[in-house]
């Protein structure tokens, strides 16, 4: 047998034997409350999904204080509920902490208050959608989650007040039956240099401070 | 977390640039070792052919993955090699620097491979039209022939391989005297007394060929024909050839016709200069060959140039027994073993209360017993994963000793590099973060430091600077040092500077100490340097390679005496994979100190702590210790004062500087796998990343290096 044969036939077996590892360590401590998908049964959404051809993509929309928005869906990861967080010292207050998504870190960015819309405390709907952003994993903290709108070019209208990505992530408008949405591109606004905040001293010691 | 396994293209052109950079890294070491021996003017056959076989196997393997580029230039290569191996073309500093180059575009073909910054095509085609010119002048030269010098029978030069005859040529060409040596040997065990001849031989000179003679043999024996280029006389090698019954004969050299004899034969521009080592008169014949064998040229004779056959497998057959891992793998595992230690944790937790609960019997001690034996092989495992990620901090030094003959030239300055410490071991994440800040520094040493030829001169120094570096291990932590013998930091400058850019008054600017001072050419744009350098000294440099090293978790620290040079000391954890630690509790926060920087732990009465420049510090056996309180640090919610009025301090240290980090409790110490913040938080200055702590609490890690030199620097900011 060549080794390349050798290769593809052990693989699956190492992969499974990792996943049933994960597996038996997500059941050993994971909250099942915490890390449960939520309500929509969308559980991991995976990266494939989302383009449906025909120039129709879906968006997963929910809300923020009183307003309506929505992400693409291939942006998203997972939903999950809102675990413990860790606060980190010496960042933007958009910075929620970090939590732990089965063994990897990930920041948590606090939705509301990046888009400036009104505080409030969290309650039993908020949830935590898990965003891609290049190869680092995002959490944002949205108020409830609502539903995957699936959006043709023909319902989409951009930014009426022109898109700014920098300082206004919202992109455009969707409209589904009735429901409007404010369709968001985070890209620019979570950019990694954004999160932590310019040190003081540090302002002072440069020269060009 | 897991990634979608890598699509077979991708693995494949994973494996070629791993290869290739294994064959890259074999071929930068030759040349540099070419290079040390041209310098020391010793002369090792084998090490020429191992450079043209990695350019060989190169191109193979290039080839075979359709990178045509990279392929054709290894061709250019080799064909110059070739001619190095077969001394058409002499071994000569253009050459040296030729190949480096062609090393150095090796590495940035492989980085455009990989996907990084493309290669100009003008690059690497004037690279190898110098490569061709070069050959070609050297072709030109070779007329003149050396061989009609001696009077060796056309019938055993028309036997010689090309390589032999080159190795012939370059033995007349230093004055050797050649011998021939004919041995008559039984059939049945000519081999065993046929390998002891040639080792005898070898302590003599070089074995040039061994041929099966061309005078006819009995039936029951065979002779042999062995050329030996040597400097001794006759009657000495047959003594030597004695217990074989061979004997020797001299080839005469034909210098009676007027021509030049062979010791007055100029040296042709294509050769090196007689090596010394090898023109050594009498040397007794023994202590000569031990030293011939240390070289390396004993076995370069005996292995000889490979037959085309040779190359095809060498080229096709992987060179080592090692399996090359991406590091992200090992990451993966330790990540597993991380998850592990808290399965361990909670083991441990249940077989405690088991034992509570129902007594140390049954079930509770089978338990017991388990987690025990789960625990030791989980420390086995931790160890050996551990392990696999060491790798030897010399692979950098490589690439560091050719920059600096690189930048030596160019800045005109005579250095040698001293290294030492090779073989010291690190996680291969920080030897692969080291490479850049190792640069920097040895730019400035290079730059700043080493004065110019002259102005050593002036100083009675020796016209060459040294710089050296030193790696060793110090408890858990790795120390490399990198010391100059240069002029030193001028601190009248840099007070000067420091009052100019603003940073502290006059009055404040004397009373700085040298510690303090030294310490200012870590901030950001600040250099003492007037002019902008191609080198450096264009303020960046010292304070990215703090921050650099910052981000390993280490420290620097530098030593500076007027006159005699300036020394920097890196201060680097070994690892930074799983650590054992130091669980605090400040607020309601609980932050990890990594174990191997505290020095101790005091509580002391609140009193104790006094106000020094309005900072706080702590008198400790003499010494002031500052003192950093988390709480103010990271605007953190104040806590009640503890009941007993103790103040719980921390003492926390890497290198030579200590810290009192002030926190409200301690809570025990755990084996804690260090996870990354990820790029968004990565550069929070005071936190090196998290880990998870049973129960899915996460906890942030201390960054003691950057705390220590912001409490430092923390003093200089509030004078500005």
């Amino acid at each position: 047998m060549s080794p390349a044969d050798e290769r593809t036939r052990r693989r699956p077996g190492g992969a499974r034997a990792q996943a049933a590892l994960e597996t038996a360590l997500r059941d050993f401590f994971a909250d099942p409350e915490e890390l449960d998908a939520g309500d929509l049964g969308l559980g991991e959404l995976g990266e494939a999904r989302g383009d449906t051809g025909a120039g129709v993509l879906e968006y997963l929309s929910f809300r923020l204080a009183e307003e309506r928005f929505a992400l693409p869906i291939a942006q998203i990861r997972e939903i999950i509920k809102v675990p413990l967080i860790t606060r980190v010292p010496r960042t933007e207050p958009f910075v929620l902490g970090v939590l732990s998504l089965r063994g990897t870190i990930v920041p948590v960015v606090d939705l509301r208050m990046l888009l400036r819309q009104p505080a409030s405390p969290q309650t039993r709907r908020s949830r935590v959608l898990v965003y891609m952003r290049g190869g680092e994993l995002v959490g944002l903290l949205v108020d409830e989650v609502h539903h995957v709108l699936r959006l043709g070019e023909a319902d989409i209208e951009a930014h009426p007040f022109g898109a700014r990505p920098e300082v206004e992530p919202v992109m455009g408008v969707g409209r589904k039956d009735d429901e409007i949405v404010a369709l968001l591109d985070l890209h620019a606004a979570l950019a990694a240099d954004r999160f932590v905040r310019r040190r003081q001293d540090h302002a002072v010691l440069s020269p060009e401070g | 977390m897991s990634e979608p396994g890598d699509a077979s293209g991708g693995k494949a052109l994973g494996d070629f640039l791993s290869e290739a950079q294994e064959i890259i890294e074999h071929l930068n070491r030759d040349v540099l070792k070419l290079d040390d021996n041209r310098k020391r003017g010793q002369h090792e056959p084998e090490l020429i052919n191992n450079i043209f076989r990695s350019a060989h196997s190169l191109k193979g393997l290039a080839g075979m993955f359709g990178a045509r580029g990279m392929s054709d230039f290894a061709h250019a290569l080799e064909s110059l090699l070739d001619g190095l191996r077969m001394g058409r073309v002499a071994i000569e500093p253009e050459v040296l620097d030729l190949l480096f180059e062609s090393v150095e575009l090796f590495n940035q073909l492989i980085v455009e491979a990989s996907g990084g910054a493309k290669v100009a095509k003008r690059t690497v085609t004037g690279l190898k039209k110098q490569l061709e010119k070069l050959l070609e002048s050297a072709r030109a030269r070779a007329e003149d022939n050396p061989l009609e010098l001696v009077e060796l029978e056309p019938a055993m030069l028309g036997v010689l391989t090309e390589y032999e005859e080159y190795r012939l040529v370059d033995n007349i060409r230093r004055g050797m005297d050649l011998f021939r040596v004919r041995a008559s040997f039984d059939l049945m065990s000519f081999d065993e007394h046929l390998a002891k001849l040639t080792s005898v031989l070898k302590t003599a000179g070089e074995l040039i060929s061994t041929l099966p003679s061309s005078a006819p043999a009995d039936d029951q024996a065979i002779d042999f024909d062995l050329l030996v280029g040597a400097r001794m006389e006759p009657a000495e090698l047959e003594a030597l050839v004695r217990p074989f019954e061979a004997r020797v004969e001299r080839i005469p050299r034909r210098d009676a016709q007027g021509r030049p004899t062979l010791r007055d034969l100029p040296a042709p521009p294509a050769t090196p200069a007689p090596a010394p080592g090898r023109a050594r008169p009498a040397a007794p014949p023994a202590a000569g060959g031990a030293e011939a064998e240390a070289e390396g040229e004993g076995e370069g004779a005996e292995q000889r140039a490979p037959a085309p056959a040779d190359l095809a497998a060498v080229s096709l057959r992987s060179v080592s027994q090692t399996v090359r891992v991406d590091i992200k793998k090992l990451d993966s595992l330790m990540n597993i073993v991380g998850e592990m230690v808290l399965v361990r944790t909670a083991m441990q937790a249940i077989s405690e209360q088991l034992k509570a609960e129902q007594g140390f019997s049954g079930l509770a001690v089978d338990l017991f017993k388990a987690a025990r034996t789960f625990s030791r092989r989980l420390d086995e495992l931790q160890a050996g994963i551990m392990e696999v990620r060491m790798v030897p901090l010399g692979q950098n030094f490589e690439k560091l000793s050719r920059m600096v003959r690189k930048l030596s030239r160019t800045a005109g300055k005579e250095v040698e590099l001293r290294l030492s410490g090779a073989d010291t071991e690190l996680d291969k994440l920080i030897v692969e973060d080291l490479a850049d800040p190792l640069m920097h520094i040895l730019r400035n040493a290079l730059d700043h430091g080493l004065e110019s030829p002259a102005e050593r001169r002036a100083a009675g120094k020796s016209e060459t600077g040294v710089i050296r570096i030193d790696a060793y291990q110090k408890g858990n932590h790795v120390v490399i040092e990198v010391a100059d013998d240069g002029r030193g930091v001028d601190l009248d400058r840099v007070r000067a500077k420091a009052m100019e850019r603003g940073l502290v008054d006059g009055e404040r600017a004397a009373e700085l100490s040298e510690r303090e001072l030294l310490n200012l050419l870590f901030l950001p744009g600040f250099s003492t340097s007037d002019q902008v350098s191609e080198l450096s000294g264009r303020g960046v440099g010292l304070d990215v390679v703090k921050t650099n090293i910052a981000n390993l978790r280490g420290m620097i620290d530098m030593h500076s005496v007027p006159g005699q040079g300036t020394r920097l000391l890196l201060t680097l954890p070994i690892t930074l994979a799983i650590i054992r630690a130091l669980l605090v509790r400040t607020s309601e926060e609980i932050y990890a100190i990594p174990l191997s920087s505290v020095i101790e732990i005091l509580e002391v009465a609140g009193q104790r702590v006094r106000t020094l420049d309005r900072r706080e510090v702590l008198e400790l056996r003499g010494t002031t210790l500052p003192l950093l309180r988390l709480q103010e640090l990271f605007e953190l919610p104040a806590a009640p004062p503890s009941e007993d009025g103790q103040t719980k301090v921390v003492v926390v240290g890497l290198a030579e500087n200590r810290l009192g980090i002030v926190v409200d409790g301690l809570i025990g110490q755990q084996d804690i796998v260090i996870k990354a913040l990820g790029p968004s938080l990565a550069q929070v200055p005071g936190i090196a990343g998290a880990t998870n702590l049973a129960g899915q609490q996460t906890i942030l890690v201390l960054d003691v290096g950057s705390l220590i030199q912001e409490a430092r620097l923390g003093d200089m900011g509030r004078q500005a």
